[in-house]
């Protein structure tokens, strides 16, 4: 969050990531990636596999390609799951006294910066479904903007319900300061 | 008894692997370059960027252990 730029009396209130357990959630297909060549090596040594004597001397982890080929893999297969982390850890959700700031980092050199005015925002629902999402206190806000068709989406959030009812208490506070010029002309 | 497979005598295995090897090596760098780019550029002020490093590294090294010892 270190380039956004805040304007003047702007604080910030909180900064969201997304539930942890998505980010496990993230991981497990990693995991198993980096087992895949341990079971694989493990089952065919087996000797019920019964494989041609030439073949049999590859099955092993002291074979010079063997090892050469699975340490390339894992490597990818590493730098992948933590690509993955820094897509977690650099998605970020801003809320401030005067806007929501949503960060998504798609990839490296792919980042999407959108900002919300809460004196702009209409509806916010939240939707906890699921027994994770229920168990674990996390959930998708969906925010509807004036002028906007679209309803924009903030998914996995810890504490939905509390996020809502800052921003609320946030929107009522800037509706006090500042009260809508057609509701009350001049 | 087992035979041995092998390749024949004029592939140099060694030198295609030293090869391979620097490339990867070559990209793992780029790759960790840009990672510390983008961690700099947004998120300096974070705690975890030393310890996360310092995790990717070791991880990777342990990997590139892992290929050198076949060679």
């Amino acid at each position: 969050m270190d380039d956004i730029v805040l304007q003047q009396n702007e604080k910030v209130l909180l900064v969201l990531r997304k539930h942890w357990l998505v980010f496990v959630f993230n991981l497990i297909p990693f995991v198993l990636l980096s087992l895949l060549p341990i079971v694989f090596i493990i089952a065919l040594s087996n000797p019920a596999f019964q494989l041609p004597s030439s073949i049999d001397s590859f099955i092993s982890f002291d074979h010079v390609w063997v090892r050469f080929v699975i340490g390339i893999y894992w490597l990818f297969v590493w730098l992948e799951a933590f690509s993955n982390f820094i897509r977690f850890y650099f998605d970020i959700w801003i809320v401030t006294n005067l806007r929501i700031i949503d960060v998504e980092q798609h990839d490296f050199f792919d980042r999407e910066v959108n900002s919300l005015f809460i004196n702009s925002v209409e509806d916010i629902t939240v939707e906890e479904t699921g027994l994770l999402e229920t168990f674990f206190h996390y959930g998708d806000i969906y925010i509807q903007t004036a002028g906007s068709r679209e309803r924009t989406v903030f998914p996995s959030l810890p504490n939905p319900l509390k996020v809502r009812n800052l921003v609320m208490e946030h929107m009522r506070l800037i509706e006090d300061i500042q009260p809508d010029a057609t509701q009350n002309p001049a | 008894m087992n035979s041995v497979v092998s390749f024949p005598s004029f592939i140099p295995v060694a030198a295609i692997i030293s090869v391979v090897f620097v490339l990867l090596f070559l990209w793992w760098v780029v790759y960790t370059l840009v990672v510390v780019y983008h961690w700099f550029r947004y998120a300096r002020s974070s705690w975890l960027f030393a310890p996360m490093l310092a995790f990717h590294i070791l991880i990777s090294s342990a990997i590139f252990i892992f290929i050198m010892t076949s060679a």
